[in-house]
């Protein structure tokens, strides 16, 4: 999979803060429906991920007289898409699983109920796979999205939600073993 | 020992995964972030109220400062007018009459003397002109008016000394009390001390009313006048030409 380029992204907020309001168009089509499909796989529902959606564009652009260009628009942006989902957990009282790093249950339960096909239709492992992200403890899955989806390395990732690069490191390596797991494979 | 790589990254999940990547948000949500964000940029959220006002409250201030400078020149100018005629009139003191004033310490305005000269002569006029025919009877002035200022009682004993002179020589110039008490001037009877001067104006005017009747050959009207004149100012002397003039009462041309 190949990295997103943000290489223009920094520019076009600037412009925005300028008061380019095209150059705020251009930003929200490059990053609209990755983020949108951040905030559809974190939450438990379409109806709440669509409201937290739209509070994170609204943050941005209210933050806007503030923005620097001292780090890429894509870590600042999740950033604040991060730390939107952790207040709703903490609304939920499902604050808790924000603080599960690991937890094989989810996996092992997720495994012994439905074995893959090893020939199995690829819609049907696509469909597979959505099902064990969703299985995936919040932190762990979020690292995941954070990398497949926005496209940050894993440096940015740890920037983006406040951890060390190792912690980062770790989740990914449990998400990754469970997600095989999970699809029938090896962990 | 699991390559780090691949424990952190999976190609198979990674491009399965982005195979599955289709949802994407729906068209209102779009429009409706896209239609705050340029609302934000037209109307900026954070303006201070100096920014809001702008140059309206300066061009305000310099509009009243130029209108209230502009009253007070115009005041100012306006002043002046309005003050100097009565300033003029009231303050001007025109060099004194001789005779006019005896006392100095009461320097009479101009217009009030002028005024109240006119009304004097507008009543002697009245006396003389209209009522001395009718009234060879007292006038009612039994004593001069009160209200008239210590001046005109100051001018009486002027006049009335003047008036005095030509008739005799050696009537005294002014009257006075002990003139008066000595009786130094004979037939002439000097204002008593203390008693109300009549106006030297009106009493001239009437005495000449009396020389003017003689002269008309009208000696019955003279000597009423006069016998009017003596009821209302009995010590005031009468020049001996008018007594000589007048027959006596009684002794009348058949």
């Amino acid at each position: 999979m190949g990295r997103r380029d943000d290489s223009g992204d920094e520019e076009l907020m600037l412009r925005y803060k300028a008061g380019s309001a095209d150059a705020f168009s251009l930003l929200y089509g490059r990053h609209k429906a990755p983020l949108y499909r951040y905030m559809l796989r974190s939450c438990e529902s379409k109806a709440v991920a669509e409201e937290l959606y739209q509070d994170v564009w609204i943050s941005v652009i209210q933050a806007r007289s503030h923005y620097t260009a001292s780090a890429k628009f894509s870590t600042w942006l999740y950033s604040i898409a991060s730390n939107r989902l952790v207040d709703h957990y903490r609304k939920q009282g499902r604050w808790e699983e924000y603080l599960v790093d690991d937890s094989d249950e989810y996996c092992a339960v997720a495994a012994s109920s439905e074995q893959p096909e090893a020939q199995a239709d690829i819609n049907q492992q696509m469909q597979r796979l959505l099902y064990c992200l969703e299985q995936l403890p919040p932190p762990q899955r979020q690292v995941f999205l954070l990398k497949e989806e926005a496209g940050l390395s894993l440096k940015a990732v740890a920037a983006s939600i406040g951890i060390g690069v190792e912690a980062v490191k770790s989740r990914m390596r449990y998400a990754l073993g469970k997600l095989r797991l999970c699809m029938g494979g090896e962990a | 020992m699991n390559d780090p790589d691949k424990t952190l990254h999976d190609a198979e999940l990674s491009n399965l995964y982005q195979r599955s990547r289709r949802e994407e948000p729906p068209m209102a949500l779009d429009s409706a972030i896209l239609s705050q964000a340029r609302q934000a940029v037209e109307k900026p959220a954070h303006k201070p109220l100096w920014r809001h006002i702008g140059w309206r409250m300066p061009l305000a201030t310099v509009a009243v400062a130029m209108l209230t400078v502009s009253l007070i020149i115009q005041m100012k100018q306006e002043q002046p007018e309005i003050l100097a005629p009565a300033s003029r009139e009231m303050f001007d003191v025109s060099p004194m009459e001789e005779g006019t004033f005896m006392d100095e310490d009461v320097p009479e305005p101009k217009m009030e003397r002028e005024r109240r000269a006119s009304s004097v002569q507008k009543k002697d006029r009245e006396l003389m002109g209209e009522t001395v025919p009718e009234a060879m009877q007292a006038p009612a002035l039994s004593a001069p008016s009160p209200t008239r200022s210590p001046a005109s009682r100051q001018m009486f004993k002027q006049q009335s000394g003047s008036a005095v002179a030509p008739a005799s020589n050696n009537a005294p110039a002014a009257a006075s009390a002990d003139s008066l008490k000595s009786g130094a001037v004979s037939g002439k009877l000097q204002p008593e001390a203390g008693a109300e001067q009549p106006s030297g104006l009106q009493t001239e005017n009437w005495l000449q009313r009396i020389r003017q009747l003689i002269d008309q050959g009208k000696q019955d009207e003279a000597r009423e006048s006069l016998n009017a004149f003596r009821s209302a100012y009995p010590a005031y002397p009468i020049p001996e030409e008018i007594i000589s003039a007048i027959e006596p009462a009684g002794v009348r041309p058949d």
